[in-house]
């Protein structure tokens, strides 16, 4: 809704009323400390990592302190029962594990014929942070992830709303059957990952954003997902910059993740794009990070997730046929 | 303490009606007051039986009635801006009727005002908190790019707030926009803006008369917590065509008034349409040359005076902005309002207006390409209402309101329609939704002694909820704040018009004044006010496409009491009018939501909403200066606006959004010479309150803004002030043509008002292996002086 928002707010300037935005400095109070827990884990046979830190003040750019000689475990609770153990012998705050074997990756939990969850959704795997007196704990699970059929390139010719002629990539993937599949859709240009606020791909079953419609699902993403595999133009771009051109190459992975971690992003994504005329009052991101005793209370934030990826790339080697149908 | 309240409503009803029984015989003088130029009713036109000392004022459709022991007596009416007028009438043997046609005053103001012995209206009546802003008024004052606005004016009023340029609606003493009654020929009309809060959706040419009531509301209005804006359109002229219009930066207007039978029926129509995508049609390219972008509003009238015991109004509305881009993108929303009264004479001392409306406030947004992908999405909220209303003028000192209102509402929160590759989804939307509001009311104001007058009152509202419609019951949050989920299996499915929950509220209503002479008077009141519809907004300015909900077997009506205490003084003949109240209202069951809360289409809205609790208070300064080559007012305002919500800003009182500590506004009109007139407007308003972040932590490379303390509106942005000017230039004509020429600076001295302060990354691409760099951002919407000429004609 918000891009609505902001054509509104372009007519409004359009009407000869300059609304405009200024950077300000602000004196902002320090607020209390707390630790920060980034584990995004996933399937692939590859480095896991979870990243320990502190809360920073909002202004401080450089990166946040790291959180060195904590105790990392995530067990798995359905099947092996077996405990891994993250560390961080170099000191940096990202604790990792590394599977032995393919064998040895983290497993899809998997549904029922009929999309139910079971008793492992979001509790397949338990991860507990220790240090010092404080120990936190939390629950995931990696769920099911659809393939990617195709990644379909087209031409499209310059308008009014897109200035140049640009190649715009669609992403074609089905939904399963049954509700509340969630994805975080993450593109590649050129191996830099999209990674602008704008950028964050949330998808509940086929639309980006919550969808409590119990119809829309198990078909093809709609078109805003489809096309979140396009980057965004900087501000003061104009939209000058095609989003593809020949001779880039386009990577793109499709993430299951939990409704808590659904959740958690969205809310971060909001958070950070709250602003305009219509913004409803800023709300912290909330967290799935548990504390385990009184002393840990109030202490922590942060997000514990599973991931299954489905991958695809490309590199763009000749002009894609023109396509006059894609509203830009 | 409530029981007491009626008790002394009842005792204080019975000795007023017990005057009658010493009295002698009693005869009646009752008429209309209408402008001798056009046929208007005239509102609020004061009529005195100059031996007595006593009288009354026309009704909103220039009615009065008047009972006095049988004699000779002397009428003076008197309406400021207008020739008074003294008639003899004889009441020794009959009633009378006498409507009365009185002249617009051709001389200077101040030549012609009689000094009367009684001190002027707003000292003398018993009503307070009372705003009325006369069309004269509204339309010297200085405005956005020349467009003159009702809404922007009373916002210039004491206890009247705005949070900025591009915030819909208003806010009074301490209420959200929702809390205000918006009547448009009693019709309620439920956005009423135009491009969000730039421009207001009432024609000027239309209107006749404005009034807000903020305090001591009477019994005969109801169905909102803070005040009442009641705007009375024009009738149209009995006399002879004229129109007017005018061309300006945004709007082009149109008012065509005519009788069709002289003195029997006579229209009026106005029109205006803003014209900024005709002006850009030559510079859209192909794909975007059939865009529409624009909004208007046609307010029209007929009046049919069918004999001298009946008259029959229908008033019409229709407003409605548009913004589409092609095929791409479509937005619109707007107001229908339709409504028809009938004014009955039962006798010469009873009043009977009925009204009966419809009203339709509904929104669209379309996306896309309905062959390939595209998706439709539109809300509704309609009313069927009906409102009869009677009048009783007992007697010299009493008079009595009794009345009914039922409206029907039907709400369409949401619906959608996609389509993605080509096929149609399913149909999704949030069911209809029906309730049922009504009331009924008596009300009496009373003349106790010269000095003492009372105004009270009783309504008693109820809404309910119908089907057809399947109810859910939520379970408890785990924690205070937290959104609650629907319990499985709690579904129960009504059928249509079906009751589900009832709601009943006891609203008394009560004003007294002690005038100690001509020139002063205290007056207090107390009003308890009940809302069933709630608007579900929780953004900064609310948006259009917000959505109105009733009150369901999970929501429970908004509440709230309020007591006002008021002094008035005037000065040098009623030139200066000052007064000075202070006011606090308690606010129950108010609307809020929890964090994160998912407004727009959510099947489980209901577990999305909290109710909190809000007090409001505050001291209201007016000084004004009626008349003279020179007049204004100043006024300011010191208030507080609180909310309390478990779950919130850690169950704190919190400064709500609209919370201003101080607000003060000077209005000032000068007449230079006939042909020059000169006004200025100045704000000066405390920043709103805001929340600001302290904190901020790394995810995934992202950096979210932070608030460890959980500390709702801990900030306040920086002060708005503003100066506004306008000149209009009228060369005198001696054909029919009048036209004038309007020059408006708004924003004088090109100051960047902040509207809201946001925290935000830099939205652009950053380095690789960097966290965003966040920065705080201030949005102002109208960030520059912005200056218009517009010509205005009337013929």
């Amino acid at each position: 809704m918000r891009k609505y928002y902001s054509i509104y707010i372009g007519l409004i300037a359009l009407l000869g009323l300059a609304s405009c935005e200024d950077i300000v400095e602000i004196d902002l109070e320090e607020g209390e400390t707390q630790f920060v827990v980034d584990a995004f884990i996933n399937n692939q046979f590859k480095e896991q990592q979870i990243r320990l830190s502190y809360t920073k003040p909002y202004f401080q750019s450089s990166r946040a302190d790291a959180v060195v000689g904590a105790t990392v475990t995530v067990e798995e609770l359905n099947g092996s029962g077996r405990v891994l153990s993250f560390t961080d012998p170099d000191e940096d705050g990202i604790y990792t594990w590394m599977p032995a074997s393919e064998a040895d990756t983290l497993m899809i939990h998997a549904r029922t014929a009929e999309g139910v969850k079971g008793d492992f959704y979001e509790n397949q795997y338990r991860l507990e942070v220790q240090h010092g007196e404080y120990t936190f704990e939390s629950y995931t699970s990696i769920e099911r992830v659809p393939s990617i059929d195709s990644l379909k390139l087209v031409t499209v010719e310059a308008s009014l709303f897109f200035p140049v002629e640009t190649i715009v990539g669609e992403l074609w993937a089905t939904d399963f059957q049954g509700k509340d599949d969630f994805y975080w859709l993450k593109t590649w240009k050129n191996g830099r990952l999209l990674d602008k606020v704008q950028e964050i791909v949330l998808v509940h079953d086929i639309i980006p954003g919550l969808n409590n419609n119990p119809l829309s699902d198990g078909t093809p993403f709609i078109p805003p997902v489809r096309l979140g595999v396009n980057p965004t133009a900087d501000a003061d771009d104009a939209f000058n910059t095609p989003f593809y051109e020949v001779g880039d190459s386009i990577y793109v992975e499709l993430h299951s993740i939990t409704g808590t971690g659904f959740n958690f992003m969205s809310e971060m994504q909001s958070n950070m794009s709250n602003g305009g005329l219509f913004a409803p009052p800023i709300v912290n991101v909330p967290t799935n990070i548990i504390p385990m005793n009184e002393k840990s209370e109030g202490k922590v934030v942060g997000i514990f997730c599973g991931s299954a990826i489905s991958t695809i790339g490309v590199k763009i080697t000749e002009q894609p046929p023109k396509d006059d149908s894609f509203g830009f | 303490m409530k029981v007491k309240l009626i008790l002394l409503l009842l005792c204080v009803g019975i000795l007023g009606l017990s005057q009658n029984i010493y009295a002698q015989t009693n005869r009646t003088v009752s008429g209309y007051v209408m402008d001798a130029s056009n046929g208007e009713a005239l509102i609020g036109v004061t009529v005195l039986v100059k031996e007595l000392n006593a009288g009354g004022v026309t009704n909103p459709y220039g009615f009065y009635s008047i009972t006095v022991p049988e004699g000779e007596y002397t009428l003076i009416y008197r309406y400021l801006g207008y020739e008074t007028i003294q008639k003899s009438v004889d009441l020794t043997e009959q009633n009378q009727r006498f409507d009365i046609r009185i002249s617009e005053a051709t001389e200077q103001l101040e030549e012609v005002i009689v000094t009367g012995e009684r001190a002027d209206v707003n000292v003398s009546q018993v009503a307070m908190s009372v705003e009325k802003l006369g069309i004269e008024t509204i339309t010297k004052m200085p405005a956005l790019l020349g467009e003159v606005d009702v809404v922007k004016s009373i916002q210039l009023l004491p206890g009247v707030s705005t949070v900025g340029e591009g915030a819909s609606g208003f806010n009074v003493r301490g209420g959200g926009v929702d809390q205000n009654l918006v009547l448009l020929d009693e019709s309620p009309v439920f956005n009423s803006s135009h491009l969000f809060g730039l421009f207001s959706v009432f024609n000027p040419d239309a209107i006749k008369d404005v009034k807000l009531i903020k305090g001591g509301i009477p019994a005969q209005y109801g169905g909102r917590l803070s005040s009442l804006l009641d705007v009375r359109m024009k009738e149209g002229n009995s006399q002879k065509f004229s129109a007017q219009g005018g061309v300006g930066a945004i709007f082009s207007r149109l008012t065509l008034e005519a009788p069709i039978i002289k003195d029997k029926l006579s229209f009026i129509v106005a029109g205006r349409r803003s014209y900024i995508d005709v002006l850009a049609k030559p510079f859209l390219s192909d794909d975007l040359s059939n865009s529409v972008f624009n909004f208007y509003d046609l307010t029209s009238k007929v009046n049919w005076n069918i004999n001298d015991k009946n008259k029959v109004f229908l008033s019409a509305y229709l407003g409605r902005d548009r913004f589409e881009a092609a095929d791409l993108f479509g937005s619109n929303w707007g107001n229908r309002t339709l409504s028809l009264r009938w004014n009955h004479l039962a006798s010469e001392k009873m009043f009977i207006n009925t009204t009966a409306y419809y009203s339709n406030y509904d929104y669209r947004l379309e996306v896309g390409n309905p062959e390939e992908d595209a998706f439709d999405w539109k809300a509704n909220i309609q009313t069927y209402s009906v409102k009869p209303e009677m009048t009783y003028y007992l007697n010299a000192n009493n008079t009595m309101t009794i009345g009914a209102r039922a409206t029907l509402y039907e709400f369409a929160p949401g619906e959608t329609a996609a389509i993605v590759a080509g096929q149609q989804l399913p149909p999704f939307g949030m069911p209809l939704m029906y309730g049922l509001e009504s009331g009924v009311f008596v009300g009496n104001e009373q003349k106790v002694t010269d000095a003492l007058s009372l105004q009270y009152g009783l309504r008693l509202s109820s809404f309910t909820y119908m089907g057809e419609a399947t109810t859910l019951e939520y379970a408890d949050a785990e924690e205070p704040g937290t959104r609650r989920q629907p319990i499985e299996g709690s579904e129960v499915v009504y059928d249509k018009w079906e009751p589900i929950t009832t709601y009943s509220n006891l609203e008394p209503r009560f004003s007294v004044k002690y005038q100690f002479n001509e020139l002063s008077s205290i007056k207090a009141s107390y009003n308890r006010m009940a809302q069933y519809i709630h608007l579900i907004s929780n953004t900064t300015a609310s948006s259009p496409l917000d959505i109105w909900y009733p009150s369901t077997n999970n929501v429970r009506p908004e509440l709230a009491d309020q007591v006002a205490l008021g002094y008035f003084r005037n000065f040098k003949d009623n030139m200066y009018e000052a007064s000075v109240e202070v006011y606090y209202k308690d606010m129950r069951q108010l609307v809020d939501f929890v964090v994160g809360a998912d407004l727009l289409l959510n099947t489980y809205l209901e577990g999305d909403l909290m109710e909190g609790i809000g007090r409001a208070y505050g001291t209201e300064w007016y000084l004004k200066k009626t008349r003279g080559k020179f007049n204004g007012w100043i006024s300011y305002t010191l208030s507080r606006s609180e909310r309390k919500t478990m779950g919130i800003n850690n169950d704190e009182w919190y400064a709500a959004r609209f919370d201003q500590t101080h607000n003060l506004s000077l209005v000032a009109i000068y007449e230079l010479s006939k042909k020059w007139n000169v006004s200025s407007n100045f704000t000066l308003i405390s920043g709103t309150p805001a929340s600001f972040p302290s904190s901020t932590y790394e995810i995934q490379g992202y950096s979210p803004a932070h608030n460890p303390s959980n500390m709702r509106n801990n900030y306040r942005i920086p002060a708005y002030h503003r100066l506004d000017l306008s000149i209009t230039y009228d060369p005198e004509s001696k054909r029919r043509w009048d036209g004038e020429w309007v020059l408006s600076i708004y924003n004088v001295y090109n100051r960047r008002n902040p509207f809201s302060i946001y925290f935000q990354p830099n939205a652009d691409r950053r380095p690789e292996n960097v966290v965003t760099d966040n920065q705080a951002v201030q949005l102002s919407i109208i960030g520059s002086i912005v200056p218009s000429i517009s010509y205005n004609f009337k013929f």
